[in-house]
């Protein structure tokens, strides 16, 4: 068998190295952070989700030795970590100043406004799938890892999510 | 629909997701979590590794494994006739007794019924209970 990518790095963890730790935020930090906010609408928030993965990561660096897919495991641990912040309310005014929006295809304020009100309706099943595909650039082979689901399962809640999405643009529109 | 034709169905809310991705985090959040990670590996320990299915199968056969060695044990020394039944000379003696109380008795009766009788001694006595007489009144449900 071949090693992975993320072995070294999962060998470090579970040995407790300190730089395996700085490496794995370099590597993952950013994405985390963006899933996060994501799923939790508040940059405080966010942060503290992804402090939970890495205390989470220390506590039980005992067992990493068993992971096989490490972005997989930090993905489905931050989704617990969301899961126990989740327990207080999504906040009604989503952090959206931090959110950029400068390509081509920006969205005006409205629809910015429209597509975030949306957003908080959608079942926390489909944020998931969507935060993880939009802000972690995960494949639904990935997603359906990180989460426990089938492949099509991941690709079917993304598709009820954007029609979601667009039936609310569209609605807001007319 | 074609897979691709849901692809373009989607592109252009996608390419707006996109534009609308989440801020990064500062970079007071990378300095923030390792120091977290120094403290927590310095004061707390690491949780011990779950155990893993094996290890429970394994516990599970060698709890049955000694189940059936206590049994087979206790098997092999429990002798289906007692010493007493064994013993050559108390069986003959209750066997004499035996055609002495019931001289019709052939001997080869005597001898069978000798050794069951020696074989009995050594059973732990179980109380006899009595069934409860059947009440001669009739339920309700009997009425019909």
């Amino acid at each position: 068998m071949t090693p992975g990518p993320d072995d070294a790095l999962l060998a470090g963890l579970a040995a407790g190295d300190e730089g395996a730790f700085a490496a794995l935020y370099d590597r993952y930090g950013a994405a985390l952070f963006r899933v996060a906010h994501a799923l939790l609408g508040s940059r405080e928030e966010a942060e503290d989700a992804v402090q939970d993965v890495f205390l989470d990561l220390v506590r039980s660096r005992a067992s990493l030795a068993r992971v096989r897919d490490l972005r997989a495991y930090v993905f489905a641990s931050l989704r617990h970590a969301a899961a126990r912040r989740r327990r207080r309310p999504f906040p009604a005014t989503a952090d959206l100043d931090g959110i950029s929006s400068g390509g081509e295809a920006a969205p005006s304020v409205d629809e910015r406004g429209r597509l975030a009100r949306a957003m908080r309706a959608l079942p926390p099943s489909q944020r998931e799938v969507l935060a993880l595909h939009i802000e972690g650039e995960m494949t639904f082979a990935e997603i359906g890892a990180a989460l426990g689901i089938s492949i099509n399962t991941a690709a079917s809640r993304y598709r009820y999510a954007l029609e979601k999405l667009r039936a609310a643009l569209e609605g807001g529109s007319r | 629909m074609s897979p691709a034709a849901r692809r373009d169905e989607f592109s252009d809310l996608e390419r707006i997701l996109a534009d609308l991705r989440s801020p990064d985090p500062t970079s007071a959040l990378r300095t923030r979590i390792l120091a977290a990670v120094r403290t927590e590996m310095a004061t707390g320990r690491s949780r011990p590794a779950p155990a893993s299915p094996w290890a429970f199968a394994a516990a599970v056969a060698a709890g049955i494994l000694l189940c059936v060695n206590l049994s087979m044990s206790a098997a092999n020394h429990a002798a289906p006739f007692t010493p007493a039944a064994r013993d050559g000379e108390a069986r003959t003696r209750a066997e004499e007794r035996l055609r002495a109380i019931l001289p019709s008795l052939d001997a080869q009766e005597a001898r069978c019924r000798a050794v069951l009788l020696l074989a009995a001694e050594d059973l732990v006595p179980a109380p006899m209970l009595q069934p409860k007489p059947l009440s001669p009144e009739r339920e309700p449900w009997e009425s019909h």
